[in-house]
């Protein structure tokens, strides 16, 4: 007994080993939603980082701005007061007109899907991992949100949804190791897979009688029911043939910047309709 | 209630490593802080302290970030325990602790991480892998330990955490 109690932590450590091994192999599969002590944890972190990261991005904007008027302060020794007010104005007329052509976009992405929902999202708090690229976003189970819905913003498709808590949700991106896509390259509609890898860059494979070309557009396919068909992915940024290769290499230049990405779109299906619209061009 | 203050540390950390920390990356890696702060205090609290502090740690961001659950929990775990086995027989004040320390723990992480994303599948360029994330992850994670350490050992040495958790010291 006294043994026992001697070897307790190697004890403790073997089970709770154990119990951790178990857990992963429960995460490890599909669930439609996860644990209410995740969610909890969740609903701990998410107002706490979602302050941090407003804070953050208005010292960014505000460190960026303060950068500008310097180099223009520089150059131009005349600028006064009433130019900095007319500055602070353009700056404001600025944000308000990308905002328009953000809302615009979004308003023609609605037009070619109006198969689709479009919940509003703010990424909230990236993985500090660093082999992943996951992305915590604000809304969640009770927006609606449910697990493998698509994130897309504007520019183009982003990833899908893999977690939903109560109030947030985790997102793997596509340039993720983890995330694949079936996509089909628009112009000449051959078929392939696209998956992320250890350098966050878009890889994917094509038949090797595929007659593609650097800068072809790359779109979902709408195969594997996760994507719709048709979302923007990217264009082909290199292309490798090796001799024996059974399949041509490409890379894809993906039509979101995933390291600036600051707001994406849920793409919620409305019942009813078909999943998946028209290729665009 | 210096369990409140650990818990704390680890939840201001993750929220830092989640936002604030996105900027310091540097060849695109970011440090692993928690690692850093379950070295210190493993060193300072002993073995079961440093396994229950690591599985802590690293439940909190397998929750929040992770698919599936549970990895990153088990190997602070297990780093915590083993830092803790060793931290009577070593001298707490010296600089080459946590850097060793921390090589050790990063170095269990990305054993245990490569390991179980063979079993459930993941293909890993192993390679390419340890050059473009382990090794100067590795390096990153010893300096930031350092002054991780080098903090959190002051207010040990303030006998805050200590006589909060009701731990004998040691002679």
């Amino acid at each position: 007994m006294s043994k026992l109690y001697k070897n307790r932590s190697i004890i403790m450590v073997a089970v709770a080993a154990i119990i951790i091994i178990v857990i992963i192999a429960v995460t490890s599969v599909d669930r439609d939603r996860i644990s209410a002590g995740e969610s909890i944890v969740g609903s701990i972190i998410k107002p706490a980082a979602g302050a941090v990261t407003a804070v953050v991005n208005s010292i960014r904007s505000s460190v960026s701005g303060i950068a500008e008027y310097r180099s223009l302060k520089d150059t131009n020794s005349m600028l006064n007061e009433q130019i900095i007010l007319l500055r602070a104005q353009v700056r404001e007329m600025e944000a308000l007109r990308q905002e328009n052509h953000r809302l615009r976009e979004m308003l023609d992405f609605k037009d070619v899907h109006s198969e689709f929902d479009l919940i509003g999202c703010s990424i909230i708090g990236k993985s500090p991992d660093n082999t992943s690229s996951i992305f915590i976003i604000n809304k969640g189970a009770e927006n609606g949100i449910v697990k493998n819905m698509p994130v897309v913003t504007s520019s183009g498709l982003v990833g899908q949804v893999i977690d939903v808590g109560s109030g947030w949700a985790k997102v793997l991106p596509l340039n993720d190791q983890r995330s694949s896509v079936s996509v089909l390259i628009n112009r000449t509609r051959d078929t392939g897979i696209l998956k992320g890898d250890i350098n966050f860059e878009l890889t994917g494979s094509i038949p090797p009688d595929a007659a593609i070309v650097e800068g072809d557009d790359v779109v979902t396919s709408g195969m594997g029911g996760i994507y719709p068909k048709g979302l923007f992915v990217g264009k082909i940024n290199e292309i490798k043939t090796g001799a024996g290769r059974l399949l041509k290499t490409i890379k894809v230049e993906p039509a979101v910047d995933f390291n600036k990405v600051e707001e994406v779109f849920v793409l919620k299906h409305i019942e009813g309709l078909p999943f998946g619209g028209e290729i665009v061009d | 209630m210096s369990g409140w203050i650990i818990a704390l540390i680890l939840l201001l950390n993750i929220i830092l490593q989640a936002t604030v920390f996105q900027y310091i990356a540097v060849l695109g890696i970011k440090p692993d802080t928690a690692i850093a702060i379950v070295v210190a205090l493993s060193t300072f609290l002993g073995k079961e302290y440093g396994m229950v502090i690591g599985a802590a740690a690293g439940m909190l961001q397998d929750i929040v970030f992770a698919k599936p659950v549970g990895i990153t929990t088990l190997s602070y775990m297990l780093a915590g325990y083993f830092i803790g086995i060793n931290s009577d027989k070593i001298f707490k004040e010296h600089m080459v602790v946590p850097l060793a320390f921390s090589a050790g723990a990063t170095l269990l992480k990305y054993s245990i991480g490569i390991f179980f994303n063979y079993v459930l599948g993941v293909q890993i360029p192993l390679f390419a892998y340890i050059r473009q994330y382990f090794l100067i992850e590795l390096i990153y994670n010893c300096l930031v330990s350092v002054v991780v350490y080098r903090a959190l050992y002051l207010i040990y040495q303030k006998r805050f955490l200590r006589y909060r958790l009701r731990i004998k010291k040691k002679r």
